[in-house]
């Protein structure tokens, strides 16, 4: 085998497997409705709060998880009928996602609900749960940005918790833009650059 | 001495289409049939031809299923065929090496 055969083999190689990697690339899409629709909660829910009719938010927040919800189901269900190759890399994200979901859910209604802390404690804590699935998926797909974006929702989650002076809605606003809305524009750069 | 008599390469991934089936499917959980044909660019037959002779050798899986109303024919590799597939790259790089050494 001869210096030219090797070189050949390797150039399939290596065609084959970043033909494998453009088809299974993240669009971002996901990342920036589900930002932009979170940025617009937030909003809603500071009104809320200033029109003193608290008793809204939880259902609003219900209605916004289901509604989120199925939007996510049906974009994957889409997606996977669509897809022609699936990854290593998108089936482990999603199951993060799904792992990281469901502990938010429950800090979001059921830990709130049977008064373990303060209402003002719940975006603390999803902050710092939702840090945990962008740090995870900025590593599955090598992306040091997007590793680094997850510490905003660590940081501000601090912020959240030991800032009083600047408002929470301000601070969750900034959080969900640098840590989600500019992974998102990241991801879909990326993806149309594969493209 | 022949490099490839030391560093015997497999015979069943040392063709083009094999190698290149082989390099979907180890960096990929699962890949349709069509993918594999539009990113090799082959024939149905050809492309056939080389899935079987990869199932018989054990190194994929190939399951026919339907999504909706069409026909469907997923592969994916298998533990023996991710070894083959990491022995055969390790068995290339020596022979580079090789060849570099009696450059020298």
């Amino acid at each position: 085998m001869n210096n030219e055969q090797i070189q050949q083999e390797l150039t399939i190689i290596k065609t084959m497997i970043n033909k494998t990697r453009r088809e299974t690339a993240e669009s971002g899409h996901f990342f920036i409705s589900i930002g932009i629709s979170s940025i617009c909660a937030v909003f809603i829910i500071n009104f809320l709060e200033k029109s003193e009719l608290h008793y809204l938010i939880i259902p609003f927040l219900a209605i916004l998880v289901i509604i989120n919800g199925i939007i996510g189901l049906l974009t994957i269900g889409n997606k996977a009928k669509k897809q022609r190759v699936e990854s290593y890399s998108k089936t482990i994200c999603y199951s993060i996602w799904i792992a990281c979901v469901v502990p938010t859910v429950m800090v979001l209604f059921l830990f709130p609900l049977l008064k373990l802390y303060s209402w003002e404690l719940t975006s603390v804590f999803i902050s710092m749960i939702i840090g945990i699935a962008i740090f995870t998926t900025g590593v599955i797909f090598e992306s040091r940005f997007i590793t680094l974006s997850s510490f905003a929702w660590w940081l501000g989650a601090v912020a959240m918790a030991f800032i009083e002076n600047i408002p929470r809605m301000w601070i969750m606003i900034t959080i969900i833009f640098i840590g989600w809305v500019v992974p998102g524009i990241f991801l879909n750069k990326k993806y149309r650059d594969r493209s | 001495m022949d490099q490839e008599k030391i560093l015997k390469l497999d015979p069943i991934i040392h063709t083009p289409t094999r190698l290149a089936i082989l390099s979907v499917l180890v960096s990929s959980l699962k890949a349709e049939f069509t993918f594999l044909k539009d990113s090799i660019g082959t024939t149905d037959g050809n492309l056939s031809t080389h899935l079987s002779k990869l199932e018989t050798s054990g190194y994929i899986t190939i399951k026919k299923q339907f999504k909706g109303k069409k026909p469907q024919t997923i592969c994916s590799i298998t533990k023996k065929g991710r070894e083959a597939f990491e022995n055969y790259i390790d068995k290339l790089e020596q022979i580079v090496k090789m060849q570099k050494r009696a450059n020298k």
